[in-house]
């Protein structure tokens, strides 16, 4: 398992390069509007406070750093999701589409093998990617004077994201097994990451609460972290059965299929 | 001897589409075993479904007397491949990559390391160079080292010889027979007979997924068919000509030429009754034999 392991962390290295540097620059984007939107807080406070005492504590939430953080999220988990589908669609056709897949199936090593390298490495590298954005953004928001936040909500924003990616990347893995011929995994990755964000924003507006089943997107409620510091676990672990079965199902598919003819 | 490929009708069907029927194989130890049929005739199937890369419909299929789908990880510790085309990362530089392949098995590193230099040199083959450098022959000539570094008992050749030059496939035929000698058994698939005939003790002709023959070389070239060329002073007796084991008539006025098998004395008997200007009978080489096989099996 190892050299496949120490290859594919390897091949992913640039990549958790590139997607981390980007995460953080649309981390840095949207948490560099936060000091101008602090500083009008008190006008905006008083404002909405009668809206406030109607509807409790929702609305006087968006003026915490985390309130903030709950509204512009969403967008950047779009660029975790986004990476998630990337490594999901990538990391069983790479081989395939450099065609050195039978390189790689005539050595010594099972298929199970092969898939859990894989697997782990690409997972490893959204791991790795959460991290950094997670570590920069803790910084970032220091620098931007957030002041003082609960942190373990902080991070729980953080492991949505990471549900997120992880849940677009047992998708991309599954489709990857299902259709034949994927030339390229950035076009099937970007149109699954951004037809469920479409479908998350659809959900919203149209307030139907079913569509939170759909898409990945909305598996987190970030509300519920703001509010109540606790995650919906019934989508939560909605999210972490169906990704545990697409990545199952993948399995089940890449050990018994005939490698292509090159 | 034991047994080192063992195949009992062994098939592999792609849907309707054809790709091997009932494909029966016993190559023994120490062999240099041939492999031959024109192209799509399911030589590669064959090879792929052994080395696990495809899953057999249905059959049976061990190497070194293990089930090939039960145990394919450990029996391919003892097995190098090379394919007919080679497709490595394009990255990486030959030395790199050789290496990456070396950690798969479980033959000593240094040892491996030993060979793949000793081959390289042999092979006049820059390790230094990215692959995406190389030419299609130098990456063959990859593919060659990553196939013998880890000094296989069984080598796989699926038309192994495409890119590489006349003297530089002398010395892979020569690497081959040196490969045989320390006591690797060897399965050469090739279209090209000639290669087949140099190097394979015994060989299997496969056509449209069966196997129509395995005999061995000698067998295959003396017991088989002789080519008869005459040339007459006056046109040949139909009723002669009806002689049983005639083959590939071809038949003018003034000569005759088929292919015989059967008994030399009836042949001789038969041609005193022609008017003779000139004869020859020589043994057909691999590719008349080739074709004969072919024709015999439409009839």
């Amino acid at each position: 398992m190892k050299p496949v392991l120490d290859f594919e962390l390897r091949a992913w290295r640039g990549h958790i390069i590139g997607w981390a540097l980007g995460a953080v620059l649309f981390i840095s984007l949207y948490l560099s509007i936060y000091p101008a939107f602090s500083q009008d807080v008190d006008t905006l406070k008083k404002a909405f406070e009668s809206m406030q005492q109607m509807m409790g504590i929702g609305i006087m939430d968006q003026f915490t750093f985390l309130g903030f953080l709950g509204n512009v999220f969403p967008f950047i988990s779009l660029v975790g999701g986004t990476m998630g589908a990337l490594v999901g669609f990538a990391a069983l056709t790479r081989e395939q589409r450099s065609k050195t897949s039978e390189f790689l199936l005539t050595k010594p090593v099972s298929r199970s093998r092969i898939f859990a390298s894989k697997l782990l490495a690409g997972l490893l590298a959204l791991i790795a990617v959460a991290g950094l954005a997670f570590i920069t953004s803790l910084v970032i928001a220091h620098l931007v004077g957030a002041g003082d936040f609960d942190q373990i909500r902080f991070a729980m924003f953080w492991g949505g994201f990471l549900l997120i990616q992880l849940w677009l990347c047992a998708a991309g893995l599954f489709l990857s097994q299902m259709v034949r011929n994927i030339r390229s995994p950035v076009a099937p990755a970007l149109t699954l990451s951004f037809a469920m964000f479409m479908l998350s924003i659809l959900g919203t507006i149209l307030g139907d609460a079913t569509m939170r089943w759909l898409t990945p997107y909305r598996f987190v409620d970030y509300g519920k972290i703001v509010l109540d510091g606790q995650y919906d676990l019934a989508h939560v672990g909605f999210g972490l059965v169906t990704a545990a079965v697409m990545i199952f199902v993948s399995y089940l598919i890449y050990v018994r299929k005939d490698a292509p003819s090159l | 001897m034991e047994t080192i490929i063992f195949t009992q009708n062994l098939t592999k069907r792609y849907g309707k589409a054809r790709g091997i029927e009932a494909v029966n194989l016993e190559v023994r130890e120490g062999e240099i075993f041939g492999f031959i049929g024109p192209n799509g005739a399911g030589k590669s199937t064959t090879i792929r479904t052994l080395l696990g890369l495809i899953q057999p419909t249905s059959g049976v299929a061990k190497i070194f007397g293990q089930d090939i789908t039960h145990h394919g990880p450990e029996l391919r510790q003892r097995i190098g491949y090379l394919p007919s085309e080679v497709f490595y990362y394009d990255n990486m530089r030959a030395i790199d990559l050789l290496r990456y392949s070396a950690k798969f098995y479980n033959h000593p590193r240094q040892e491996t390391e030993k060979r793949m230099h000793q081959l390289a040199e042999l092979l006049n083959l820059d390790l230094g160079k990215r692959i995406d450098d190389l030419s299609y022959g130098n990456k063959k000539k990859v593919g060659i080292v990553q196939g013998l570094q880890h000094q296989p008992d069984l080598i796989i050749l699926d038309e192994p010889t495409g890119g590489l030059d006349p003297l530089m496939q002398q010395t892979f035929f020569d690497l081959m027979q040196s490969e045989n000698q320390r006591g690797a058994t060897i399965l050469f698939s090739s279209h090209i007979l000639g290669e087949v005939q140099r190097l394979c003790d015994r060989v299997a002709i496969i056509k449209e997924g069966k196997i129509v023959a395995i005999e061995s070389i000698d067998t295959l070239r003396k017991n088989s068919h002789v080519i008869v060329h005459a040339e007459l002073a006056a046109p040949a007796d139909t009723k002669l000509l009806k002689l049983p084991g005639i083959t590939n008539l071809e038949k003018t006025a003034s000569s005759l030429r088929f292919l015989y098998r059967g008994d030399t004395n009836r042949l001789t008997a038969m041609l005193a009754k022609l008017q003779l200007v000139n004869l020859s009978i020589e043994e057909p080489d691999l590719e008349e034999l080739f074709l004969h096989y072919y024709q015999k099996d439409a009839a």
